[in-house]
């Protein structure tokens, strides 16, 4: 409940952050008419670019002179504006007006993703929702960032202020470093990624059990109660048969085929029933005498004893989520700021390089190396491992 | 290794931080490193905690041998022995595909501490003959994030032998015991003359017959020469030769020729036992040969339930092989009861039938025909039915000239389908012992 808390937390923080700091035209009303027409006017530029082609390209096979293909361009293009796509702008004006549509509705419809993701995240414990929502926050992330280098949006500073990119910001102190506005929210940001991951971890494993046993008990209940169930006997039951026949073919003869038809007809489906009753009866007798010979078969069939202790669970999963997060902070400033191990190691003409000193593109340096320095542990360990069982094996083999 | 999980976040990660470089955005070249070293810092420490060998994992099943149809009870208790714990494991115990779940749950997700011990169960329902195994129970490792996973697996595999269904020797015990009770008295007697068990009645005397036999008050009474007659039941030797080629596993796996064979075997096999009479199995394909030899008692029954419950179509039926193996061992005269779709090569089957008939004994073939069992239970379309029909009648000319063929050496081919197998097995077999064929 209280990693729950910590998600939704850190969801309504970053949603609140997005909604507060992006460009207030972003939230206008009007944005899927304005993308309706604008795809209009895009779609009706292209046409009367289309019908230009033609008319050249017509004039160029039949050997056509000018004024006949302006005809041409002239009768494509009222073809198509008979359509409803009149020519209305230039190219250069159509392109950014239909992007700039585009990229309003692309921001709110995936707010709105994320909204309705993070919400139903908070009833139904997903990792497919929670990876949803994740990918729908960074998306507006992405999507706001890229706003102050498109131009054609006509927006001031897009998503984030100038603090938020700010190029002497990679120079800082340690200090600098864990209070900007920066690190906050990428640390909200990925505290609401591990915090409803490890929801979904703490369901899997927590959930699972209850809904065996609730399942088990009504399994068993259903099979009680059917075992006691009498399979009704058919043989009685009548097929109506039109009384035309009875007086075509009289008395004795209808009798007998009415039960031809009856043996027929009920026969099959009373023996399937019947079948079905047998074998409940018999795994009826089945689990009585298990739970007679076995007493903790019921603990089993339910593996309600395989169930995790919720609070030795929550401790240990504290303890490693903050020393998970300290590892994950340590590698994340040494590669943010290089200086600190490089410093001492590079020559000097390397680091007061323009490159290294204004390049982002430097975090690279020792990202790179810090990153694959935990798989090739990992996989170090695996081969240790593996050859120490092998070893063992060919001792106890030998040994034989 | 990466789950699909962990991938997506590296992934996102890295797309995150090359566009924190494309548009000099150090939120999101933050973001990205932070995804990026979240989806592989904790790599060392899974792979320290994967129990290669720490995971010991033990299945206790409460029968190992049982009939089609019964349940078996799978418990499954894993101790882990290592000194780290697991924090998310997927335990999955497999079991033959054609075996029903009926209670519990096959596999578990759980977390295991070091030393604990866990235990779990289901049970199963075998609904198909032959021999299984249930194995290996698989593990699937997770980290708490479920970023990586690994998979390894226990070499705990057991194997188990489910016999033919008991439910038609189930009703042969009941018939026997209405048979007990006097509802079907007689019906196996054999007539014998000279015998010495129930008297049945009397009649003229004929040369050769025993004068201790004369019945005086008869002759007095009649003023002819008569003698008592006794009606005696003799034992027999029944040998029954099972196809087990290819063919007979055509169809469905619980409504093949095959099946329904072997049912029929082992109902005529404890109808026969029942009797006193000795009963031997052959069951031959040119890829295995099995051999049973005629005898009595409830340790060869076990033993004849053993083999029809491992028999496992193959290969084409070898009738002269077959013959000439059973007459290499039996000397005596038998009553061969061939148990073949009689699909095979048709100048094997009747080199088979004349060393039979060579041999001097008696034998009867009882021939699932194959579209019978095959469609059984299947729908057809119009279109479907009237090509199987076509083929029907195509394969009904090729069996009428085969039972022509085997009538003139001696040997009656009866087809049957899966509604009057059994009968018509057992019809025959009594009407054998009417006659008083292959005595011991």
């Amino acid at each position: 409940m209280a990693l729950r808390g910590v998600a939704v937390a850190a969801f309504i923080v970053f949603t609140t952050i997005i909604f507060l700091n992006i460009d207030p035209q972003i939230w206008g009303t009007q944005v899927l008419v304005t993308f309706a027409i604008e795809t209009r006017n895009f779609i009706s530029t292209i046409l009367t670019v289309l019908s230009w082609l033609i008319g050249q390209i017509l004039g160029l096979f039949f050997n056509l002179g000018q004024e006949e293909i302006i005809q041409i361009y002239e009768a494509t293009n009222t073809y198509f504006a008979a359509l409803g796509f009149g020519s209305v702008r230039s190219l250069d004006q159509a392109i950014p007006a239909f992007l700039s549509s585009l990229y309003f509705l692309g921001f709110q419809l995936l707010f709105l993703a994320a909204i309705l993701a993070g919400i139903l995240s908070l009833f139904r414990i997903s990792g497919r929702l929670t990876s949803m929502c994740f990918v729908s926050m960074i998306g507006l992330a992405m999507l706001g960032a890229a706003a102050p280098s498109l131009a054609f949006l006509g927006t001031s500073t897009g998503f984030f202020g100038s603090a938020w990119s700010t190029d002497s910001f990679i120079f800082l102190n340690p200090e600098a470093f864990f209070t900007s506005t920066i690190f906050l929210v990428a640390i909200i940001c990925y505290i609401y990624l591990e915090a409803s991951y490890q929801v979904v971890y703490f369901h899997s494993l927590l959930e699972p059990p209850s809904i065996r046993e609730e399942q088990l008990r009504r399994q068993l209940s259903r099979l009680r109660s059917d075992a006691e169930r009498e399979v009704p006997v058919r043989r009685d039951e009548e097929i109506p048969v039109p009384k035309v026949l009875q007086r075509m073919l009289g008395s004795e003869a209808f009798r007998v085929m009415r039960e031809v038809i009856e043996k027929k007809l009920l026969r099959r489906e009373w023996l399937v029933e019947l079948e079905e009753a047998h074998e409940i009866r018999r795994l009826n007798s089945f689990v009585d005498n298990l739970f007679r010979v076995d007493a903790e078969a019921e603990l089993t069939l339910t593996a309600r004893a395989a169930t995790p202790s919720l609070s030795k669970m929550a401790v240990l999963s504290l303890f490693s989520t903050i020393l998970r997060f300290a590892g994950i902070i340590i590698v994340a400033y040494l590669s943010f700021y290089p200086l600190f191990l490089i410093g001492s190691i590079a020559p000097s003409v390397i680091i007061e390089s323009i490159d290294f000193q204004f390049l982002t593109e430097k975090i690279i340096i020792l990202l790179l190396p810090l990153c694959l320095l935990f798989p090739l542990t990992a996989t170090i360990i695996s081969r240790l491992r593996q050859r120490g069982s092998q070893s063992e094996d060919t001792t106890s083999q030998s040994q034989l | 290794m990466f789950s699909e999980r962990g991938r997506t976040v590296l992934l996102i990660g890295i797309f995150v931080l090359v566009g924190g470089f494309a548009f000099t955005n150090y939120f999101l070249t933050l973001l990205g490193i932070f995804l990026i070293v979240g989806s592989v810092v904790t790599s060392p420490y899974f792979q320290l905690t994967i129990p290669l060998e720490s995971l010991l994992v033990s299945r206790e099943i409460d029968k190992t041998n049982f009939f089609q149809g019964d349940f078996i009870h799978v418990k499954l208790v894993i101790k882990n022995t290592g000194r780290s714990r697991i924090d998310s494991i997927r335990i999955f115990d497999v079991y033959p595909d054609i075996f029903r779940l009926v209670l519990g749950k096959n596999d578990l997700v759980t977390r295991i501490d070091a030393g604990q011990t866990i235990k779990y169960s289901y049970i199963l329902q075998g609904t198909l003959r032959g021999k299984y195994t249930i194995g290996p129970t698989k593990f699937q490792i997770h980290d708490r994030l479920e970023f990586r996973f690994e998979e390894i697996s226990a070499d705990n595999i057991d194997e188990i032998l489910v016999y033919p269904s008991y439910q038609d020797a189930r009703v042969m015990e009941s018939l026997a015991a209405k048979r007990r009770m006097g509802y079907m008295f007689g019906i196996h007697r054999t007539r014998q003359r000279m015998g010495s068990e129930d008297f049945v009645g009397i009649r003229r005397f004929v040369s050769g017959d025993e004068s201790r036999r004369i019945a005086w008050k008869a002759v007095a009474r009649t003023q002819k020469l008569m003698v008592r007659q006794f009606e005696t039941e003799r034992n027999m030797r029944v040998f029954i030769i099972l196809d087990c080629g290819d063919t007979m596993s055509a169809g469905k796996a619980e409504n093949s020729k095959l099946e329904y064979a072997i049912r029929a075997a082992l109902l005529l096999a404890k109808a026969a036992m029942e009797r006193k009479d000795k009963v031997g199995l052959v069951a031959w394909s040119t890829s295995q040969e099995t051999y049973l030899k005629p005898g009595l008692g409830e340790g060869h029954y076990y033993r004849l339930l053993d083999i029809l419950a491992a028999i496992e179509a193959g290969g084409e039926f070898d009738l002269a092989a077959a013959v000439e193996f059973v007459a290499s061992q039996v000397r005596q005269q038998s009553f061969f009861i061939i148990l073949s779709d009689c699909e095979a090569n048709r100048a094997q089957l009747e080199k088979g039938v004349k060393l039979i008939r060579g041999h001097k004994h008696n034998a009867v073939v009882i021939a699932p025909f194959g579209p019978w069992f095959e469609i059984e239970d299947i729908y057809l379309s119009p279109v479907e039915r009237a090509l199987g029909e076509a083929i029907i009648y195509k394969l009904l000319e090729e069996r009428r000239t085969l039972s022509q063929s085997f009538r003139r050496i001696g040997v009656p081919i009866i087809d049957v389908g899966p509604g009057d197998i059994l009968p018509t097995l057992l019809s025959e077999y009594l009407k054998a012992k009417k006659k008083g064929v292959a005595q011991i």
